[in-house]
């Protein structure tokens, strides 16, 4: 007689996450036939991916945590030397060198996985030491998070470089950054912004920004996306055209519709009540990795699943953001919606992680 | 086993409690906007948006509306809209423009400004709209297209409205004609009519065609097309049809039309006819004419050419443009200024066929004179040396003060474009346009209708309508009816003159048919109703002077022709002029005829009027 409550237990599986998850995976298949024209091939795709990204989040809850640690580490140095790689030999996809296109493995982009490993790497060391982290500590951490930002930058994308940026600091800010130190940063950077702003960007992305701030200014060029994006999503009203009946999408006016801009599709067939769905289902999930987090059995566990929710939290905020136009134009995917391969394996890869590393089971010191 | 010691101290955790929370705070903060934002674009915005999206996927195909018809009098269609074989091409179902358009010139004969026009059309158009390549296929061609147009991806074959006229050349200057909307008048019509002639391509370029072009042209449709980011078409979504226009009732008599025509030959010259009741053009012709529907489709160049070069000018109308001297015709109303206060009928003149003012010596067209003549002798003999006489008495102001009181010297207000004013000379007039005065001289030829005097056919036909009506006269108008609405006829001037002039006036004129002596009488033949008229010899404009007058208010293309392919000799041959009114006792149609180099008013121009009432009053008017 299997006794269930026992499985449960051996592993550190946390069946409300993962029933959770499930649903909210379930959903996006759903969106996604919507969101990628009614392609049957893309969906099926997607679950393919998903069975994957399931495994791999398996395989993650039972790694121990020292592992983890170690892994972590270990993937960090190895990304900064792929990431150094794709400056000299990456290919250029939509206008951004991203993708790393090696032999015999899959193409997938490096930026991508460093946006997981930086802030965690960050919650790792951080863990190491007694918190509140002294002031050594913090100018590590400013280090951790700037090497490979500067590399990602010169990608270029900025985005997913600031992504990182604000998810290393907020991590910094779980461990107990102390408020004084936190406002004197916060004043450096406000001073070095304009310089930044005059030297550092490229047109692209000052116009980028631009648009955000007033998107009617050029509709068909840079604030084409986001003009149709709004349209998409102010046009589906509280409840919706229907599954499947969404004109800006349909009729592909609405570009990416099913990578970065999938949530303006549930917007315009679901209504302003599908986004709240939507929300409400991350918020769950969101609040159970918080509770997790906090019954973590030691520092590592608290930090580095604090950070983990804290970075889904932010990735949602930027892709739900910038779909309405309230955040510049970044390529964000949303977490678990969008479809991708490496973005979903790593997002669940990561709730495997923080699953093991909260959970009491097996539990090694480190 | 036991652990070493994990590290989990109860500050770290309280601290980390904190901050967790504070995290979550700062979560739930962000959620809130996030949501805030989605229902200000869902709830706030939500139409305007809709709106976008609607304005996205919605793509607008104009619909042309279909043209009003034309019907005459006894409700003859003179102008309708015939079915017509198109080719036309789908620019974003042919994978390659030039491959196809080679294709084709293999099949049918397309010029290299048929496909000039038409990517200049593709340009204009959406990649899903129908682009037309050419309109009213023959036979031939029609079958050597549709034979191959399984091969011909985007080549569509379909029947648009094309504008006929079944009576050919008959109504050619009254009716006028639709042609291709050039450049500058797309300019007009876009500034003047935003959106309403996107799906049209013809516009009315002369006649009623132009002057009714707006009542005629009707609404334009629309289907609202769902289209996609590229433009290809999913499906009609809705479609408001378009309104056909308004259709025309003329004036205009199919029968009385047909006999001035025939009766005008091959001559130059033109006939106005108005119903003196109401004003209504009852004819109008213009000689040469041509056919309006070798314009339909467009003129190849050369035939435009050749019509230009015959050197009749056929696209002239001169019953409305045409300036011609009155001549004697002019004549009853330099009498009804003469009795209006100067003399009395009973004023008798001794003709001996020359009238002489200080050195110079005004002649007579009857060699040797009409002898002792009164007013009435004068009209009916058409005595230019009575007329003399009166000049002398009256001065040229009388004369030019009647003369406009019947209309002349003014436009006649018809609703048609290109009507020419002609000139009423004077003092003021002549000092200002030709730096001199007025000399007696001038009032000479003023009283036999010379000289500086020039008029229209139309306005001849006014002032006779005014003759007719004892002073009453109606603004002449081509069309009865637009569609439901009647067009009241208007009163142009009601001149108030005694009855007794009216008497003698009309008696004379009668007389002017009817007694022997009378200029037209050879026109009298088999009359069985009264007939009243006067006749003239126009001097021609010399050869020299076919420019506009100055102090003559002259619309565009309505200069004069110099005729070519005629002999100088005939070419000097004055014009014969003859107007009239029918039934004399109670007049119902009002004539005026001019035939040029015709010479004889009474026996050229006179007969033409005759058949025009012969059959008017055969039809019981």
């Amino acid at each position: 007689m299997i006794n269930i409550s026992a499985l449960w237990l051996r592993y550190r599986i946390d069946g409300p996450l993962m029933g959770m998850l499930l649903l909210l995976c379930l959903f996006g298949l759903v969106v996604l036939y919507s969101a990628s024209g009614q392609s049957m091939e893309t969906v099926v795709r997607q679950s393919v991916f998903m069975l994957v990204g399931w495994t791999v989040m398996m395989l993650m809850c039972g790694v121990d945590a020292r592992t983890i640690s170690r892994a972590t580490l270990l993937v960090y140095v190895l990304g900064l030397l792929v990431l150094s790689g794709v400056e000299v030999m990456g290919t250029t996809a939509k206008g951004a060198q991203r993708w790393l296109d090696l032999p015999y493995l899959p193409r997938f982009q490096p930026s991508e996985v460093m946006k997981w490993v930086v802030p965690l790497t960050v919650a790792s060391y951080l863990s190491k030491h007694t918190l509140p982290p002294k002031i050594t500590h913090v100018v590590m951490v400013l280090l951790i998070l700037g090497v490979p930002m500067a590399l990602i930058v010169l990608q270029p994308d900025l985005g997913t470089a600031l992504l990182l940026a604000v998810a290393g600091l907020s991590v910094l800010f779980l461990a107990g950054w102390r408020w004084k130190q936190m406002i004197s940063f916060g004043a450096m950077v406000v001073v070095a912004l304009p310089l930044v702003w005059k030297f550092g960007l490229h047109d692209y992305q000052r116009s980028r920004v631009l648009v955000m701030l007033s998107p009617d200014a050029d509709p068909f060029g840079a604030g084409w996306n986001i003009a149709q994006s709004k349209a998409a999503i102010g046009s589906g009203g509280l409840f919706g055209k229907g599954w499947l009946d969404g004109t800006q999408s349909q009729l592909q006016f609405l570009p990416e519709g099913d990578t970065d801009f999938i949530v303006a599709v549930l917007a315009e067939e679901g209504g302003l009540l599908g986004v709240l769905l939507l929300l409400a289902m991350y918020v769950v999930i969101l609040l159970r990795c918080a509770h997790l987090s906090l019954n973590a059995p030691d520092s590592f566990g608290r930090l580095f699943s604090g950070a983990l929710t804290l970075m889904f939290a932010i990735f949602i905020f930027v892709n739900v953001g910038m779909v309405a136009g309230l955040l510049p134009a970044v390529g964000v995917p949303m977490p678990l919606l969008s479809r991708g391969g490496s973005s979903l394996v790593s997002s669940l890869a990561a709730f495997g992680l923080l699953m093991s590393v909260c959970s009491q089971k097996g539990r090694i010191a480190l | 086993m036991v652990n070493p010691v994990i590290k989990n101290s109860p500050l770290e955790r309280r601290l980390y409690r904190k901050r967790l929370s504070l995290g979550l705070v700062f979560v739930f903060i962000s959620i809130m906007i996030l949501v805030a934002r989605y229902a200000w674009l869902q709830i706030y915005h939500y139409n305007y948006y809709v709106g976008v999206s609607e304005s996205n996927r919605i793509q607008l195909r104009p619909l042309a509306p279909g043209r009003g018809l034309v019907y005459a009098r006894g409700g003859e269609p003179i102008a309708i809209n015939l079915p017509s074989a198109t080719l036309m091409i789908v620019p974003e179902l042919v994978p390659n423009m030039d491959a196809v358009l080679a294709e084709l010139r293999t099949m049918i004969d397309l010029e290299a400004h048929e496909i000039e026009d038409f990517l200049g059309r593709v340009k204009k158009s959406a990649p899903s709209a129908q682009v037309p390549l050419r309109v009213g296929l023959d036979e031939v061609n029609l079958a050597r297209l549709a034979v191959n147009q399984h091969r011909l991806l985007g080549v569509e074959l379909s029947e648009q409205s094309v504008r006929h006229y079944p009576y050919n050349n008959l109504f050619s200057h009254a009716v006028g004609y639709l042609g291709a909307i050039n450049p500058e008048e797309r300019r007009t019509v876009r500034r003047e009519r935003k959106g309403a002639y996107d799906a049209t391509y013809v516009i009315g370029k002369t006649g009623v065609e132009l002057s009714y072009e707006d009542s005629m042209h009707g609404v334009i449709g629309f289907d609202y097309v769902e289209v996609n980011a590229v433009g290809h078409s999913h499906g009609l979504v809705k479609r408001e049809r378009a309104l056909i226009g308004d259709d025309l009732y003329l004036h205009l008599d199919v029968a009385v039309q047909r006999v001035a025509r025939r009766a005008m030959g091959s001559r130059r010259g033109a006939v106005v006819a108005l119903d003196v009741r109401n004003g209504g053009v009852v004819a109008m012709l213009s000689a040469p004419d041509f056919n309006p529907n070798n314009f339909v489709l467009g003129l190849r160049r050369g035939d435009m050419e050749a019509i230009q070069n015959s050197g009749q000018q056929p696209l002239f109308n001169r019953a409305i443009s045409g300036r011609y001297a009155p001549a004697s015709t002019l004549k009853p109303v330099v009498a009804m200024a003469a009795l209006s206060g100067f003399i009395d009928k009973d004023f008798h003149v001794n003709d001996a066929g020359y009238y002489r003012l200080g050195g110079r010596v005004y002649y007579d067209w009857l060699e040797g004179g009409h002898g002792w003549v009164d007013m009435h002798a004068a009209l009916v003999e058409s005595c230019d040396t009575y007329f003399y006489h009166l000049g002398i008495l009256m001065g040229e102001k009388p004369i030019v003060s009647m003369a406009r009181r019947f209309g002349l010297g003014a436009p006649t207000n018809i609703d048609m474009f290109g009507e020419s004013t002609g000139i009423l000379p004077g003092d003021e007039w002549k000092r200002l346009y030709r730096g001199d005065k007025w000399y007696t001289g001038d009032t000479l030829n003023l009283s036999i209708g010379q000289g500086y005097t020039l008029v229209t056919p139309l306005q001849l036909a006014v002032m006779t309508m005014g003759l007719a009506n004892r002073g009453k006269r109606w603004v002449p108008r081509l069309v009865r009816a637009v569609g439901d609405v009647v067009i009241e006829p208007q009163v142009a001037h009601d001149t108030m003159l005694s009855d007794d002039i009216w008497r003698d006036i009309h008696a004379a004129l009668e007389g002017v048919v009817n007694e022997p002596k009378g200029t037209a009488h050879m026109i009298a033949n088999g009359l069985d109703y009264g007939l009243a008229g006067k006749t003239g010899t126009a001097q021609i404009i010399s050869l020299e002077r076919q420019k506009p007058e100055e102090g003559e208010v002259v619309e565009e293309d309505s200069l004069p022709v110099r005729p070519q392919q005629a002999t100088k000799e005939l070419l000097l041959r004055d014009h014969a002029v003859f107007v009239g009114y029918a039934p004399a006792d109670n007049p119902t149609l009002a004539v005026a005829v001019v035939v040029e180099n015709g010479e004889f008013g009474g026996m050229v121009a006179g007969p033409i009027a005759r058949a025009i009432f012969d059959t008017w009053l055969q039809k019981g008017h």
